[in-house]
């Protein structure tokens, strides 16, 4: 009797439980159901980058998820003019309706149409009349076989609202009226159009990037084409006024020898500054053919073992002469140093440059090259007494055509193309090339160092780079 | 776009798969003149209404009219390209 009784109490307690657990699994069924479709969405979103492969493919999950006869996307064009289909997608295959090429764009001044006035308010709008949204796009006829075969109700048009404004709406076409939907679609629809909208944001963005890629590799492409011509023209013209410019510069040097009669001292005033002036343009041309041959990759270094001290040493004998006219101390240590690994000719240009420079910008006191012995390297300082340097100064003296804004202090003529030659060969060579200042005023020193080289005999060419 | 009335039947036993799990295709084999496959083979001898109405009442009879929601949801989507005369008044 008693067995009965429990039986018979505890029969409906646990149905009710099960049908009480039935009721929040399905809603819990519900959620996960919509959590797989956005999962989904976001595989879509990471799978392509393309915007309308994108937009196809979402709407084509629409179409298959909810049985839909058709889905679109439109999206706002780039001058926010117009909005254009980007994919619409039918249940039922090959209809002309989705060959998005041939629909009309939506101007975004037709504030009736339904896709401007779900931008526009930013709410979902509801269309009983196919016509409506697609209205111009398409034939009467067209639109007619096509809601005949796809059986289309309704359509939902949701607005796409990125963070920068409406991007462009999704369109799901129903088989029935937006008063049937399931649970499942209501839920699913908010987080759907976010989803969508941040996913072709991104395709949009990458599709940005590669228009913009696909530019600047035109633009560089005809800048390297440019580039190369400008060099072939300074190689050419350089070479065209170098001749010229010697033959005058002879000629000159013959007239203050008086080669050709006595000068008056008038005649031989105006004379000095021609000489001037023709070496200064000589200097102008040859740095211009330096250039022009270390960019079109004509200039080698022979890198070998050599001595950097008899080096300096000739610089310095060769410019005293220029240093005592302007009456300023030209000296050059003469320790006792290390082979360094390196191209004769080349680090003569580049200690040439070097204390060219500092005469250049030396009004009184000394021009000094002094040596330094480091663990690795052998350090090459040319010191003066001049201008000096700001900050500024330092951080671009060694780009092409730049010069010093100290440099105008003095009036001294330059090219803006010493130092940077004086770099790129210093680095061809595997060292290092700077320059310091107290500031203004106080004097700077530029340096470089080379790699000292192994112990060994010889000089062979240890080896041969373009610079 | 007609849709195969079969796909009605799919959709319903999936449905309640996710709900009740694999207890959803036992039930459904035990509907008189239905078979069905998880592998999404169905096949109905007789009146395809009445074994659908079956299969409805079935779950009803379990999880009460919970399951009848359950159902309705499934095919809503489905039901205006089936013809009406193949769906019971119970899924409308």
């Amino acid at each position: 009797m008693f067995g009965w009784f429990k039986r018979d109490k505890t029969v409906p307690q646990a149905v009710d439980t099960a049908r009480e657990l039935y009721v929040r699994n399905a809603e819990l069924a519900s959620r996960n159901k919509t959590f797989a479709l956005l999962q989904r969405l976001d595989a879509i979103a990471l799978a392509s980058l393309g915007t309308a492969e994108m937009a196809h493919a979402i709407s084509e999950l629409l179409i298959k998820e909810f049985n839909y006869p058709f889905a679109g996307i439109a999206l706002v064009d780039s001058r926010r003019r117009a909005c254009r289909w980007i994919s619409i997608s039918c249940a039922v295959q090959d209809q002309s309706i989705c060959d998005v090429a041939h629909l009309k764009k939506i101007p975004l001044t037709a504030g009736a149409h339904p896709c401007v006035i779900a931008m526009k308010t930013g709410r979902r709008v509801t269309v009983r009349q196919l016509e409506t949204l697609l209205g111009g796009s398409a034939t009467k006829a067209e639109q007619a076989a096509f809601k005949k075969t796809v059986n289309v109700q309704s359509c939902l048009v949701f607005p796409l609202l990125s963070s920068s404004g409406p991007m462009g709406v999704l369109v799901a076409g129903l088989n029935r009226t937006d008063r049937d939907l399931t649970k499942y679609e209501k839920e699913s629809f908010g987080a759907l159009a976010n989803l969508v909208t941040v996913a072709l944001e991104k395709a949009q963005t990458f599709s940005s990037l590669v228009e913009t890629a696909r530019n600047l590799k035109a633009a560089n492409a005809k800048l390297t084409k440019l580039d190369a011509a400008k060099t072939e023209f300074l190689s050419i013209a350089s070479h065209q006024l170098r001749t010229p410019l010697s033959i005058i510069r002879g000629y000159v040097t013959m007239m203050q020898e008086g080669a050709f009669g006595k000068t008056t001292e008038r005649q031989g005033e105006v004379v000095v500054k021609i000489r001037s002036s023709t070496e200064s343009m000589i200097e102008l041309v040859n740095q211009l053919l330096s250039v022009s041959r270390i960019e079109s990759g004509r200039t080698t270094v022979e890198i070998n073992r050599m001595h950097v001290v008899p080096l300096c040493k000739e610089v310095k004998d060769f410019l005293s002469l220029r240093a005592k006219e302007r009456g300023l101390t030209l000296t050059c240590d003469t320790p006792k140093m290390a082979m360094v690994l390196g191209d004769t000719a080349k680090v003569k240009e580049v200690i040439t440059n070097l204390v060219e420079n500092a005469l250049k910008y030396t009004d009184k006191g000394f021009v000094r090259v002094k040596f330094f012995d480091e663990p690795q390297f052998v350090r090459v300082e040319v010191q003066d007494s001049g201008n000096g340097l700001t900050k500024e100064d330092i951080g671009k003296l060694f780009q092409k055509f730049s010069r010093a804004a100290s440099s105008a202090v003095n009036g001294a003529a330059g090219t803006g193309l010493g130092l940077y030659v004086c770099k790129r060969l210093i680095e061809a060579m595997g060292g290092e090339i700077w320059a310091s200042s107290a500031g203004r005023g106080k004097g700077s020193v530029f340096a470089f160092r080379l790699k000292k080289a192994p112990l060994g005999k010889g000089t062979k060419t240890m080896q041969k780079k373009v610079v | 776009m007609p849709v195969k009335k079969e796909e009605l039947v799919l959709r319903i036993v999936r449905e309640q798969e996710l709900v009740i799990g694999p207890l959803a295709w036992r039930e459904a084999k035990k509907v008189s003149g239905l078979q069905v496959g998880e592998d999404g083979q169905v096949k109905v001898s007789g009146s395809f209404k009445i074994v659908l109405q079956a299969l409805v009442q079935r779950y009803e009879g379990l999880f009460g009219p919970a399951s009848v929601d359950v159902c309705r949801e499934a095919v809503k989507g489905l039901l205006p390209d089936v013809p009406k005369e193949d769906v019971p008044d119970v899924l409308r």
